[in-house]
């Protein structure tokens, strides 16, 4: 297969040989040799995407309103799970229960019962 | 009833607001209504009990989800909801304590407790309970200067089915304006 490509204001000419076991491309001229059944390399794919999941794990949770700790309900070296109760914050006359949005491990809770708290602030953190 | 509202009637729980969010993990939708006619453990906030013995109207809605930033609203908008029903029905002139009592005479005639589930930064459901002393003849002697009745203030028996219904109307005309 013959055709040609511009990039960029650049005319290239490409040809495609294939067989049985390799495939041969020609850009103008010069010869670029791909094995069949040849291994691709994905070690540059899975590290991004290692990258992504670890910039999205949750290391902290905080609180989004300000207020006292009204009760904990867990405690450093626990084994928590997706939607566990962590703590009660009274706030603005409301009790608010604030549940894991991850499961993981506790390493460290950071604030104690009738503790005030500003919003934003980190309550607990995981490993 | 409106059909709008699905209602679930209990004769004793320990509380409505508790029963709700159970319901809530069984994906009960938004507008389900728990009513209990008495409470054994009815609360307010920081676990402070409620008297909930039968006569009066117990009760908690789950409410759609809410931005953060409207949360207060939702207590002070329910409270401002029976104040008027009170008014209307009964001409009284109840006083709104912000945001969580219904006052007359200077006593306490229904609370409000308002709990939000919130997951990471964000609420995902609101729970609203309501205590409302509506045909309850006598307090226990450490409430009396506190609470009152509807049917102490008024010396008549009060229609529990007809004043939920028009409180339940009234939240929800006033509460989808901040809905989700």
């Amino acid at each position: 297969m013959n055709f040609k490509i511009k990039i960029k204001d650049k005319e290239y000419s490409i040809a495609i040989r294939e067989d049985k076991e390799k495939t041969d491309i020609l850009v103008d001229g010069k010869k670029y040799s791909f094995q069949k059944n040849q291994q691709v390399k994905t070690e540059e794919t899975k590290e991004k995407k290692n990258n992504i999941f670890e910039s999205e794990k949750i290391k902290e949770i905080k609180t989004p309103l300000s207020g006292i700790i009204s009760e904990i309900f867990v405690k450093q070296g626990e084994e928590i799970k997706f939607g566990q109760k962590l703590i009660i914050l009274s706030a603005m006359k409301m009790e608010n229960d604030i549940l894991s949005e991850t499961r993981g491990v506790i390493k460290k809770v950071l604030v104690t019962k009738d503790q005030k708290v500003k919003e934003n602030e980190i309550l607990i953190i995981l490993e | 009833m409106e059909q709008s509202f699905k209602i679930i009637n209990f004769e004793n729980i320990a509380s409505t607001s508790e029963k709700a969010k159970e319901l809530v993990a069984e994906n009960f939708e938004p507008w389900t209504v728990v009513v209990s006619k008495e409470q054994s453990s009815g609360h307010g906030r920081k676990g402070e009990g409620w008297f909930s013995p039968v006569g009066g109207l117990y009760f908690s809605v789950i409410l759609p989800k809410t931005n953060i930033d409207d949360l207060q609203t939702i207590t002070n908008l329910t409270a401002f909801v029976i104040a008027q029903t009170l008014k209307n029905d009964f001409n009284l002139q109840p006083l709104i304590k912000l945001p969580n009592d219904i006052l007359l005479q200077e006593k306490k005639v229904a609370g409000i407790l308002t709990e939000n589930i919130i997951i990471g930064q964000n609420p995902v459901f609101s729970i609203i309970g309501i205590g409302l002393n509506t045909n309850i003849d006598n307090f226990p002697e450490e409430l009396k200067d506190k609470a009152t009745s509807l049917k102490i203030e008024l010396n008549q028996e009060i229609d529990n089915n007809q004043i939920l219904e028009e409180i339940l109307i009234g939240l929800k005309k006033q509460l989808e304006i901040i809905s989700q």
